[in-house]
């Protein structure tokens, strides 16, 4: 009897537990349904919460997108656990941004903690880089096991086709988004991304940290130099690169075919057009007045676009680029069309044309600006400009130094005695020359090319002492338009030109003036020994008509 | 009267080509530099002829070259006895004697011309270095600007544009000095126009002066 009891005893706690269990199991479940119906009684509707920064945030919640979720069987407090039946705490959040931060923190991170993040340490690295949020969305979380197996660049897009930003050192915000579309439309869009950001895979996502968006963006040239050698070998030639060096804001890359938007913009010149002006506003302003910009309006196949003259990538300082090379390259032929007039009898030789194609820029002749003849020094050593950079080094002077050095009284403009003194002090230290041209004062009226009929054929324009010319020393700079000082014109008439400016010489125009002097005392000379011998022929008559005898 | 053929007909044909183009190249040359000072021509028309006349002067240049290589002339006519140096100077000495005092007083010239020995000292020395010196440097310097690309290594080895335009320059100012001595020289025969007669029928009538 007293077994049977103890039986009936255990059977009774094990039915108790089992009911305690069911009821337990019916209580929780109920709970939970009763949880989130009493969310989703207020959630279910288009509610619109307005942060003080104007943004909006949707709190409505689509239940499919959480059931298709990781977190599908969660319920809302397992997540919005400072919630409860009956407690809605309100947040204040300023603006989006801060909303996503502080959530991702709130909610995410007490499941995934940063010692769990640890162990994938690129998911690690993107953690610091991006509140989770932004990457893995609001309720939509979706295994990360999905992108993995899709595509090297739907891997890369799971987050990088959100808003996502990078913040630099300096505090300067970069978008890091990728929008799909725009990839898909660019020139390289069979391309992985890996394929340009090599460092980076589904394994491997370094957490890179840059001062600025200009020392990131000095890195991203790095990028494109891995497969366009050619062109970054020109371009790292081009003042652009130089004035990059020194810390100028100037094109790199990215500033001319922006970041995954690379479209080919070779076949269209307005595109090219447009690249250049969004820096170039006022030599826009002149190309529009040239007889270039109306065949380019024109839609003319011939027309030319900046490139065409200046080059795309290896874009030089205008006074060592040679840029009669880029009119001849289009206007072929032009040297015999010259050549029919522009010769030295009696035979019509092209080369007389390249005489004048050396000497005087074409926009001395098919441009209505001012010209000059124009002084550069340049180092005989390499044949190249001699920058300020340069002579400051070689003086030990600092760049305004030199030009007080150049312009000894100050009053702007370099008298024949200053230059040559300056020659002087300078040629201890160097060899050089000063290299001439005829061009036109204002680089930018080269752009206002007029047309052939309105184009300079008289010789005397340039070929005359009175031709109406200035005078400007130029001093290059690096990583910058060159520098042109006013300088008396009579330097090139002046002696002390022969020894100095060996190779630049227009007939008439750098006339050594001294000779005329000595020309014409050369010629009195000569009618003085014949006139004077004469007379004293005559007034010797009587003496040699006595020696003959004569009276 | 004696007569002396002093100069053949080659020689002639080269004087007076060569005076002419002198004459006028330094005229041109003067329009062509002060242009805006004198207008007797265009300066276009100046170029024009100052370059034909440049051409002019290059091929009669040969013609003299020619001449005087080919009869081997030139060593007896040109050429001072150098090896006699002191004779030499003694006779240009005395050349110069003449020109500055004897010729006032009624003195003979030292020098009597002869088909081999045409030139006095001082004749000799001027013309050796105009034929030989300045008439090739003037040539030269005057290619290289009439092309300075087509000529352009002829010029870097003269020392660059501005030089070879210097000492073209100098030349013609030395010519303008040259051109008036060398035709008062010319009226000294034993009358004003003996030599330049002697050089157009090739005879010289009087030889007894220069």
């Amino acid at each position: 009897m007293r077994t049977k009891i103890k039986d009936f005893g255990w059977f009774s706690i094990l039915v108790l537990i089992l009911i305690f269990l069911s009821f337990n199991q019916s209580f929780t479940a109920t709970t939970f349904n009763k949880n989130n119906n009493y969310c989703m009684s207020c959630h279910r509707f288009s509610f619109i919460k307005t942060l003080p920064s104007g943004e909006k945030i949707s709190v409505k919640i689509n239940p499919k997108e959480i059931k298709n979720s990781v977190h599908g069987k969660f319920k809302c407090i397992a997540c919005h656990s400072d919630f409860l039946r009956g407690k809605h705490p309100s947040y204040k959040f300023r603006s989006k941004k801060e909303y996503m931060i502080k959530m991702s923190k709130i909610v995410c991170q007490r499941c995934h903690t940063d010692k769990s993040l640890r162990k994938n340490p690129v998911h690690y690295n993107l953690s610091k880089t991006a509140p989770c949020i932004k990457c893995h969305g609001y309720h939509n979380v979706k295994p990360i096991k999905v992108a993995r197996g899709g595509s090297e660049n739907q891997y890369c897009l799971l987050c990088h086709s959100r808003p996502l930003t990078k913040k630099m050192e300096n505090g300067e915000i970069l978008s890091v988004q990728v929008k799909e579309n725009v990839l898909m439309n660019s020139v390289h869009k069979k391309l992985k991304c890996i394929d340009c950001h090599k460092e980076f895979s589904k394994g491997k996502h370094p957490f890179r940290s840059f001062k600025s968006i200009k020392e990131y963006r000095a890195q991203a040239n790095n990028i494109c130099k891995q497969c366009h050698t050619k062109e970054m070998q020109q371009f790292e030639k081009s003042i652009h690169a130089q004035a990059l060096v020194k810390g100028k804001n100037a094109p790199d890359c990215l500033k001319c075919h922006g970041y995954h938007n690379v479209v080919k913009i070779s076949n269209n010149k307005q595109l090219q057009f447009n690249l250049c002006v969004n820096c170039h506003k006022k030599e826009a302003q002149a190309f529009e007045e040239s007889i270039h910009y109306k065949a380019l309006s024109e839609n003319k196949s011939n027309s030319p676009t900046c490139s065409s003259c200046h080059k795309a990538h290896d874009v030089l300082s205008t006074n060592i680029a040679n840029i009669n090379k880029s009119c001849i390259k289009c206007h072929k032929g032009i040297k015999e069309a010259h050549n029919k007039w522009l010769y030295n009898p009696p035979f019509t030789l092209k080369s007389f044309v390249d005489v004048h194609f050396k000497g005087a820029s074409c926009s001395a002749c098919h441009v209505n600006g001012n010209k000059a003849i124009i002084l550069t020094l340049i180092n005989k050593s390499n044949n190249k400009p001699l920058t300020l950079e340069k002579i400051s080094e070689l003086l030990n002077l600092d760049p305004a130094g030199v030009k007080e050095k150049i312009d000894l009284n100050g009053d702007n403009i370099i008298e024949e005695k200053e230059l040559w003194q300056f020659l002087n002090f300078l040629k201890p230290q160097v060899k050089i020359d000063l290299k001439g041209r005829l061009d036109i004062i204002n680089a930018n009226d080269a752009h206002r090319i007029v047309s052939k009929k309105d184009a300079i054929k008289d010789c005397t324009v340039c070929h005359n002492p009175q031709a109406k010319f200035v005078g400007k020393f130029e001093i290059n700079k690096e990583g910058a338009k060159p520098e042109k000082i006013n300088m008396e014109r009579k330097v090139v008439n002046s002696i002390y030109a022969i020894p100095n400016i060996r190779d630049f010489y227009v007939l008439g125009l750098t006339k050594i003036t001294i000779l005329d002097i000595i020309f014409v005392l050369a010629a009195l000379g000569g009618l003085a020994f014949a006139f004077g011998h004469l007379g004293l022929r005559i007034i010797t008559t009587p003496i040699r008509r006595k020696r003959r005898g004569g009276y | 009267m004696k007569k002396v053929y002093l100069h053949p007909l080659p020689v002639r044909i080269w004087h007076w080509v060569n005076a002419i183009s002198f004459i006028i190249l330094i005229l041109t040359g003067l329009q062509i530099r002060l242009v805006d000072k004198m207008h007797w021509m265009s300066f276009k028309t100046a170029v024009k002829i100052h370059s034909y006349l440049g051409f002019v002067l290059l091929i009669n240049y040969f013609i003299w070259f020619i001449y005087y290589f080919g009869t081997l002339k030139f060593f007896k006519i040109y050429i001072p006895p150098i090896w006699r140096p002191i004779e030499f100077i003694k006779r240009a000495l005395r050349q110069v004697r003449y020109y500055a005092y004897g010729i006032m007083v009624g003195d003979k010239n030292p020098h009597h011309p002869t088909p081999e020995n045409k030139f006095n000292p001082l004749q000799q020395v001027a013309y050796l270095m105009i034929m030989i010196v300045c008439i090739p440097l003037q040539l030269i310097t005057g290619l290289v600007l009439w092309d300075p690309v087509k000529f352009k290594t002829l010029g870097s080895l003269l020392g660059g544009l501005q030089i070879v335009s210097f000492i073209h320059t100098a030349l013609w100012v030395f010519y303008a000095f040259f051109i008036f001595v060398h035709m008062y020289l010319s009226t000294l025969g034993h009358t004003p126009l003996a030599h330049i007669i002697a050089m157009i029928t090739g005879y010289e009538e009087e030889h007894e002066e220069h």
